[in-house]
């Protein structure tokens, strides 16, 4: 094979980048860092096809379009002593549910478990084209098949709703319309003035309306989960595209296993993006992020019905990161004077972490997420 | 105060068979009329008398009365020990409020669920602990109206939004014995004390006005009890020991109680003779912390004439009598949940009590085996007593004086601690979860706690509350389960922990002790750990917690790595050889 050859990647399998670092270690022995370097390249390889897998076993018990419910059974606890189900709605803005059970030592799903209750996801998968007119109200309509079917298998009259990011708000528009079904509402790092607090995220929100028609229409009807991890990492781009390369080079150099597990982990969850339908985008987009109509009852409506928060009135507990730059805590905190419950049934919890960290990580989950579970035990 | 006959209590024991207008708050009343100025309460520098803490106490039920609280409603009370504590509890007696006793040993979680276990609808916090029930202060339920009083002396301070000061309110009211008083029977309900249990999560358990009386009336006629006693009470008042033998005995006596905020073996002997005190009930290791202190030549030079004991170490007994001068030291038991009184009044060496008192049973002593923790039957289906010599399960018998109360608002917990058709079809006993050995005339002494408790630094520990926190430090930790171990030269036996820990993941020590300091009491804490690879709770989960409960810390035995909680550093250290010797030999300070 000719040099030509090797580079164009003839008879071989290996990226141009891993035949690049080849050569250079061909031609250059003295070429100490080559280990690293190909350590390197093999991690970025791997993350160009990211992969998501679920940590708790859980079975499938209901799919319908873009939902599939998941059940975490709790074996610790007898059905007799288990309290109220939880169903947890992930985000969904280009990432995979999987966040809500991110690792066997980072799950939302088994804080709830340890604390006793039977835990229930709904997992939503990426929108096909088939899909592409789903809005909220859809979206609704899937969370009220997922609550329905929970109560009919556990014969519980209310169940507890714990939203995350894109899921919370989605979940007080659904306990909104639906209180009768829910005994407590948990939202976390999510919209709901988004004029509370200025962020990066309402901003860009402000472009004109054909902008994101046409990221749509490019998607033949679908918002790609590519533009929007683009759009996320735009925000903070020191971070996605310089900094943590020069980081995992920093574990790779100083043999930080434990940091490189961490890294890849994130990286692959983080890559791995889902596409939306179109309609439910742009409803999210002109409904949420430029008119703000969470803050006005009854400004929009949801097959006839008109959203209105101040139709809640079960016990709330809302939960923002001090760091959050994608939803700074006063727009989440906003809920608080939209719903009708009682001050002292509203419960805040402010996190040292950011959105994703509030979301998902270690020490939210064992300082803050368990803070949670103490409070919801008071519900009754 | 005429001294009264061992009859007379008696008779007052048995009386209280029959539901009477007889209470906590009557006696007071009866006291501040026949001895208004015998001291009731020491303080510090301060002396109250019996007419001065029956005031106190009517402004409390003044106040009560005023915010339209009445017979029945429950609230909580998270003091430490001092004066108001009991004005609080007798005044809201006299209105029949029940007073729910929490403990504030206890953290985070656990300290919340002993407040609303109670369903209270106001809860008084005395102001130095007014931090501590910050930290949890969203996790109390109230019923409404939903009062947080502070009891903050006569101190002003600024309270918190949400919190109201009950003393501007109480020294304006009225101290004036209240009418409803005449109306308080012995089986209303008194306070609610928090019990682990035997399943080991914390329950309350209620004491009636008839089981507080009878037990003070048993105290006073047994241990050497009069009006003219001093006593020295260190004791939580939320212990069972504090509320039904010290206070009872105390109110029943008519006799002076000094009052110490926490034991302090330092503070111990210039304490008896300051107070010229002269009865003492002290439990689990307060004794062998007391006899540890070097000696000093004056040891015998003190007033202290009456010593009760609960889990103090037999062979402690004779050399502590003889060094101090003591005329009496008197073993006892007992449950907050349970039925029957066992002291050792006839002062047999070594035993805890006799399943009988003063000609009235108490309970009886089954087999029960040891691996299985299963009641053994005869070939009929019946239990089987032990015979003198043996060791077994203690069972109270539930008679028209030992009456079985259960826990509050949870008749599953309260029913699992019964034993029904044991001797013949329709009688029903109350499980102890203790195990006893049988001596000669049916005295007994304690052996072991079964369940899933353990005893250690003189408190139950509940080894499913330990695993829980534990379990709940999220991030490298899989399962976890907890068990009492013995350590060379002291009582009880103190917590380990086997944890599982997540595959691939690394423990971070420093986190996970931050984490147990936070939620865990310092008698809580496990001293050791070991990180096993298999925890399957499939199998029988008692046989595992068994067997690791045999091999302990042992580095011999266990192969798995051993850590232990470093007193010095606060921190979990690999138990090495020296470590572990150094444990053997007692040479490190637990």
């Amino acid at each position: 094979m000719n040099m030509l050859e090797y580079m164009m990647g003839f008879k071989d399998e290996k990226s141009n980048l891993e035949r690049g670092l080849e050569y250079l270690h061909k031609v250059n022995p003295l070429f100490e860092d080559y280990p690293l370097v190909k350590s390197y390249i093999e991690i970025l390889m791997e993350l160009q096809k990211p992969h998501v897998e679920w940590s708790t076993p859980n079975n499938i018990i209901y799919e319908h379009q873009t939902l599939r419910l998941r059940h975490f059974p709790n074996k610790k606890t007898s059905r007799a002593k288990r309290p109220r189900p939880v169903l947890i709605l992930p985000p969904q803005a280009g990432h995979h549910s999987v966040l809500a059970d991110y690792s066997p030592a980072q799950s939302l799903v088994k804080v709830f478990q340890l604390y006793g209750y039977d835990v229930y996801v709904t997992e939503w998968v990426s929108a096909t084209p088939e899909y592409k007119n789903l809005g909220i109200d859809d979206y609704i309509r899937l969370t009220d098949e997922a609550v329905d079917m929970i109560r009919e298998r556990t014969g519980v009259f209310k169940i507890h709703i714990v939203g995350q990011c894109q899921g919370g708000w989605q979940a007080s528009v659904y306990t909104s319309l639906f209180q009768e079904k829910i005994a407590t509402l948990v939202s976390a790092a999510s919209p709901i003035d988004v004029k509370a607090a200025p962020s990066q995220i309402i901003d860009n929100a402000q472009m004109p309306m054909p902008v994101f028609d046409l990221l749509v229409a490019t998607g033949n009807g679908l918002m790609q989960g590519k533009y929007m991890l683009a759009g996320f990492k735009n925000m903070q781009p020191e971070e996605h595209y310089i900094n943590k390369y020069s980081r995992l080079w920093k574990m790779l150099k100083e043999n930080d296993e434990e940091g490189l597990k961490r890294f890849k982990r994130f990286e692959n969850w983080y890559e791995y993006t889902q596409n939306l339908p179109g309609r439910f985008y742009l409803d999210a987009i002109k409904n949420i992020f430029k008119a703000n109509n969470f803050t006005k009852p009854g400004s929009f409506k949801l097959n006839g019905r008109a959203v209105d928060f101040r139709n809640i009135t079960c016990p709330v507990i809302l939960m923002a990161g001090k760091k959050d730059h994608i939803t700074p805590p006063p727009q989440q905190f906003a809920l608080k004077n939209l719903v009708s419950t009682p001050a002292q049934d509203v419960i805040e919890i402010l996190t040292d972490g950011g959105h994703i960290g509030t979301l998902m990580g270690t020490e939210s989950l064992r300082e803050d997420w368990t803070k949670v579970n103490e409070v919801l035990k008071l519900a009754i | 105060m005429a001294k009264k006959s061992a009859d007379y209590y008696l008779d007052t024991i048995l009386s209280l068979k029959q539901v009477q207008t007889m209470s906590l708050g009557a006696e007071i009343e009866k006291h501040a009329i026949d001895q208004p100025d015998h001291p009731a309460l020491i303080y510090g520098e301060k002396i109250i008398t019996y007419d001065q803490l029956n005031r106190m106490a009517n402004r409390y039920a003044s106040f009560f009365i005023q915010q339209g609280f009445q017979k029945g409603d429950v609230v909580a009370l998270l003091m430490e020990n001092r004066p108001e504590y009991l004005a609080a509890v007798i005044g809201m007696s006299k209105l029949g409020i029940i007073s729910s006793l929490i403990n504030r040993s206890v953290r985070g979680e656990v300290l919340a669920d002993g407040i609303n276990m109670s369903y209270a609808r106001a809860v008084i916090v005395g102001y130095e602990l007014l931090d501590l029930f910050e930290t949890i202060a969203d996790l109390i339920r109230l019923m409404s109206p939903a009062r947080i009083l502070v009891e903050a002396g006569e101190e002003k301070h600024t309270l918190p939004d949400g919190f109201d000061d009950l003393n501007e309110s109480l020294n304006s009211l009225s101290d004036s014995n209240p009418e409803t008083t005449a109306q308080i029977t012995t089986e209303d309900v008194l306070v609610y004390l928090s019990s682990t249990g035997n399943t080991g999560w914390r329950k309350a358990t209620p004491i009636t006005q008839a089981r507080f009386l009878k037990m003070g009336n048993q105290y006073v006629m047994l241990t050497h009890f009069d009006n003219d006693t001093v006593q020295y009470m260190c004791l939580p008042f939320y212990f069972n020991s504090a509320f039904n033998v010290c206070f009872s005995s105390m109110v029943i006596s008519g006799s002076a109680m000094v009052i110490k905020r926490d034991f302090s073996v330092h503070a111990f002997w210039d304490d008896i003779r300051k107070y010229q005190a002269n009865y003492f009930v002290s439990v689990g290791e307060m004794a062998r912390y007391i006899y540890s202190m070097p000696e000093k030549p004056d040891d015998a030079d003190n007033s202290l004439e009456n010593m009760i004991c609960n889990g103090i170490w037999g062979n402690l007994i004779a050399p502590f009598r003889q060094r101090f001068g003591i005329k009496h030291l008197i073993e006892h038991y007992g449950n907050t949940e349970g039925v029957g009184t066992y002291i050792n009044h006839k002062e047999v060496i070594k035993m805890c009590g006799n399943l009988s008192l003063l000609g009235m049973r108490q309970g009886q002593v089954i087999r029960c085996d040891p691996v299985s923790d299963e009641i053994v039957h005869d070939e009929s289906g019946w239990a089987i007593k032990c015979s003198p010599g043996e060791v077994g399960l203690l069972i109270g018998e539930i008679n028209e004086i030992n009456k079985y109360m259960g826990y509050i608002n949870d008749p599953e917990a309260s029913e699992s601690r019964l034993l029904r058709n044991v001797f013949r079809e329709g009688d029903v006993y109350f499980n102890s979860g203790d195990l006893v050995h049988v001596h000669e005339n049916e005295d007994i002494s304690f052996v072991d706690r079964m369940g899933d408790t353990y005893r250690w630094k003189s408190q139950t520990v509940s080894s499913s509350q330990v695993a829980d926190v534990i379990s709940k430090f999220f991030g490298g930790i899989e399962d976890c389960t907890v068990y009492g171990v013995r350590v060379p030269g002291t009582e009880g036996r103190c917590g380990m922990a086997a944890i599982k820990l997540v595959e691939d993941e690394k423990l971070d020590w420093k986190k996970l002790i931050a984490h147990i300091n936070k939620r865990m009491p310092p008698h809580a804490r496990p001293l050791f750990v070991r990180i096993i690879e298999e925890l399957d709770t499939s199998d029988d989960l008692k046989l595992l917690k068994k067997h690791l409960q045999e091999e302990s810390f042992d580095i011999v035995k266990v192969k798995d790595p051993l850590y232990f909680l470093d007193p010095q550093q606060d921190q979990y250290v690999p138990l090495t050889s020296e470590i572990f010797q150094a444990l053997q030999e007692q040479k490190l300070r637990l």
